[in-house]
């Protein structure tokens, strides 16, 4: 079953094929938390908006039409549900990364023991994750979403028009400027 | 801002998104224009650190969490029966189901507005033995009735 596609995988997942899930949560899992993580900034936030989301594609899994793109479409639920969730904490600026206060704890030995860098780069490496984590808050919405789907998803610029409804061009130039942005907030 | 226009294109460039026409006015623009060299290394610096930036760890828990959670709620549905398929219905359709109820409850009440005035302009043109008598009133009952009726509001006008 894990050779199937995305289109069979939901189709099973609506019929409640627990095996669908089990890969589609193998697949997408990292995508959607990432994904939430960086947009909200919040560790147990973007737990519960992935878990949210697949609750959701279990319960919506009807309204996927075949032949559109599915990682389209589940990039609109993520974001809909992030900004669900986050709304209640909209009112937070500062941003909870868990163990963002003692970074030691974040290394597993397998980490540490693959040698692919030492612990000072790790440390630094997640700085500065935490300082553009920091930093995509501080953008407005679409420019946060748009920069999140572009650099770590790899969506291209008109799945992300299909994503946030706008057109390509405007998806272009809200590019440029949450860049330009986010290199003002970087900067300081 | 003021080369505005340049700044997509210098965003475009960075992702190889521009053709060579474009690029070649770009670089054209670039030479001459001190502003936009200072912004073009602002924002491949940007693009470099989102590019080097992507790895996040998910937490281990998180997939077995996620997994139990989705089929138990599968599990509730299927072990349900006809309870679990209405269930599920009326959460797909909760919109549409809420919106019918209303109408449905604002066409009765407003049928029952128009029988009630109905009523009232029949009780209003009926004479008042007529109305005894539907009521099942008897002719003597009737005549004590009335009788206090003139008493009470004393004009002698059958109401």
């Amino acid at each position: 079953m894990t050779s199937h596609s995305d289109e069979q995988l939901i189709g099973a997942l609506a019929r409640g094929d627990e095996d669908a899930l089990r890969i589609l949560v193998e697949r997408y899992l990292p995508s959607i938390y990432r994904f939430s993580l960086r947009y909200t900034g919040d560790e147990s936030l973007a737990e519960d908006v992935a878990q949210e989301v697949f609750l959701r594609l279990f319960l919506h899994a009807e309204k996927y039409t075949a032949g559109r793109s599915f990682r389209t479409w589940l990039f609109t639920i993520v974001r809909n549900v992030s900004i669900d969730l986050a709304r209640p904490y909209s009112h937070r600026k500062s941003v909870s990364l868990r163990g963002s206060g003692d970074e030691a704890q974040e290394f597993t030995p397998e980490s540490i023991a693959n040698g692919s860098s030492s612990q000072e780069d790790q440390v630094a490496n997640r700085e500065k994750q935490r300082k553009i984590i920091d930093s995509l808050q501080e953008l407005p919405e679409k420019q946060r979403a748009a920069i999140i789907l572009k650099y770590y998803e790899d969506l291209s610029t008109r799945e992300i028009a299909e994503v946030l409804q706008k057109t390509v061009s405007s998806v272009e130039a809200l590019l440029a400027r949450a860049k330009q942005n986010l290199a003002e907030l970087l900067k300081t | 801002m003021p080369c505005r226009k340049w700044r997509v294109r210098i965003s475009k460039w960075h992702e190889g998104e521009l053709n060579e026409e474009g690029e070649a006015a770009l670089l054209r623009h670039l030479e001459s224009c001190r502003y936009c060299r200072s912004l073009e290394a602002k924002l491949r610096a940007v693009t470099g650190l989102l590019k080097e930036s992507r790895e996040l760890p998910v937490p281990d828990f998180l997939a077995q969490r996620i997994t139990a959670s989705v089929s138990e709620k599968m599990r509730q549905r299927s072990g349900l029966g006809i309870a679990g398929l209405i269930d599920l219905l009326l959460y797909r359709y909760r919109v549409t189901f809420t919106s019918g109820v209303l109408v449905i409850a604002l066409c009765i009440g407003g049928l029952a507005g128009y029988e009630l005035n109905g009523y009232a302009t029949v009780i209003s043109e009926t004479p008042s033995y007529d109305l005894l008598t539907m009521c099942g009133f008897s002719a003597e009952s009737q005549s004590t009735t009335l009788g206090l009726i003139w008493q009470d509001n004393g004009e002698g006008v059958r109401r």
